[in-house]
C-alpha cells in the first residue's frame, strides 16, 4: 500500500490538472482499509464492492470542498460507514422478512460456501457471533478489533462520545464471548 | 479453501485475522472501474460532451469551464428574468404614457368647453413668458386703462368724428 500524506493528497487534488493523480493517490492509500471495513459489515464481496465504489464516487465529488476540520481518513470512514449501512437497508427492503436480526443472521449463512471466505472454524463462528450484534455495536467492534482504531478517532467517524463507544465495545465483546462459548 | 481448525476456546482471538479474500487483481481493477464511473457521470452531467475524456481533462473542467457550465442554468435564468422585466417595463411605459397623454388632452378639451380657459389664454401666457422684440408696453397699458375705467367708447368715437368734420 502506497502511503501519501493527507495534506499531499488534498493539495494535489485542489491543483488544476492534478485531480485524477491525487485521487489515485487517495485510492492507493485508503482503498483497502475502506474495502475491508465495508466487507466486514456486509460480508458479501459484491455488496462491499458496491458500497466502496459509491463511497469513492462521493469522495471524488466532495473532496474539493473538504474543509479538513477532521482527519481525511475519519471522513472517508464516515462515508464508507454510511454507504455500508445504506447498502444493508437496501438489502433488507428486498427481503420478505424485514426483521433485522433475521437478516443479519442470514448474512453469514452462506459463508461456509463463499469462495471469498478463507477463515477457519473459529473465524467462521466469530463472524456469526459478530453478526448477531446490533449494527452500531458491530461497527464499534469491527473498528476497534480489526482496524485497531483509537476511540478518539472512532468518535469522529461515528459521531459518538468516547465513553459510549467504550461501553458499546465492552457489551459487544461480552455478547460475542457468550456466543462463542455456546451459552 | 477453508482450513478448519477444531479448537474453539470460547474467547475472542487476541490477534485479529482477516478471514475474507478478494478476487485476484480486484484493487487494481477497482481504480479503473471507479475512474470510468466518474467519467461517465461527468459526461451525463455535461450533456453534449462527446469528446473522449483524457487524464486531467475533467480536472480543468471542474476548475474552469466546468464551473461555468454548472452556472449556466442560473445565468440563463437571470437573463430571462431581466428580459421579461424589461419587456414589462416598456409595455407599461407605452400604455401608461399614452393613457396619460389622452387624459391630458381630454382634460384640456373639457376646460375649453366649460370656458374655464380659452385658446387665447394659452397664447397669452406664451406672450407673457416671451414678449419678443415687437411687443409694445404702451399698447398694453392703454388697453388696461380702457377696460378698467369704463370709458364710453361710443362717445370717444363720436367726439373724434366731430373734430374731424
Amino acid at each position: 500500500m502506497s502511503a501519501y500524506s493527507d495534506r499531499e493528497i488534498i493539495e494535489k487534488f485542489k491543483t488544476p490538472g492534478q485531480q485524477e493523480t491525487a485521487f489515485r493517490m487517495l485510492m492507493d492509500t485508503y482503498q483497502e482499509r475502506l474495502y475491508w471495513h465495508c466487507r466486514r459489515m456486509l460480508v458479501s464481496h459484491e455488496d462491499a464492492d458496491d458500497a466502496l465504489q459509491n463511497t469513492l464516487i462521493k469522495v471524488w465529488k466532495n473532496l474539493e470542498n473538504f474543509r479538513q476540520e477532521s482527519e481525511l481518513f475519519t471522513w472517508l470512514f464516515r462515508i464508507a460507514t454510511n454507504e455500508s449501512l445504506s447498502q444493508i437497508k437496501r438489502r433488507k427492503r428486498h427481503q420478505a422478512n424485514t426483521d433485522d436480526t433475521f437478516y443479519d443472521g442470514k448474512l453469514t449463512d452462506t459463508l461456509e460456501t463463499d469462495p471469498w471466505f478463507d477463515g477457519d472454524e473459529i473465524q467462521l463462528k466469530l463472524q456469526k457471533a459478530i453478526h448477531t450484534l446490533p449494527e452500531k455495536q458491530r461497527l464499534v467492534f469491527n473498528l476497534r478489533y480489526y482496524e485497531e482504531m483509537k476511540y478518539e478517532e472512532m468518535s469522529e467517524v461515528l459521531e459518538t462520545s468516547v465513553g459510549a463507544l467504550k461501553a458499546s465495545y465492552h457489551h459487544a465483546a461480552k455478547k460475542i464471548e457468550k456466543y462463542l462459548t455456546g451459552e | 479453501m477453508m482450513d478448519r481448525k477444531k479448537h474453539n476456546t470460547g474467547k475472542i482471538p487476541a490477534k485479529p485475522e482477516n478471514p475474507f479474500r478478494v478476487p485476484e487483481g480486484y484493487f487494481g481493477d477497482l481504480q479503473v472501474q471507479v475512474m470510468d464511473r466518474i467519467r461517465k457521470e461527468q459526461e451525463t452531467t455535461v450533456p453534449g460532451t462527446n469528446a473522449e475524456p483524457t487524464p486531467g481533462a475533467h480536472d480543468q473542467s471542474r476548475h474552469g469551464k466546468g464551473r461555468m457550465i454548472s452556472m449556466r442554468p442560473y445565468i440563463t435564468l437571470a437573463a430571462s428574468i431581466s428580459g421579461i422585466a424589461l419587456v414589462v417595463y416598456i409595455l407599461l411605459q407605452t400604455v401608461i404614457g399614452s393613457r396619460l397623454n389622452e387624459q391630458a388632452i381630454y382634460d384640456l378639451e373639457m376646460l375649453e368647453k366649460t370656458g374655464i380657459i380659452q385658446d387665447d389664454y394659452i397664447i397669452g401666457t406664451t406672450y407673457e413668458e416671451d414678449p419678443g422684440d415687437g411687443y409694445d408696453q404702451w399698447e398694453e397699458d392703454a388697453m388696461r386703462y380702457l377696460s378698467s375705467n369704463e370709458v364710453d367708447l361710443i362717445y370717444l368715437i363720436d367726439s373724434n368724428e366731430n373734430q374731424n368734420e
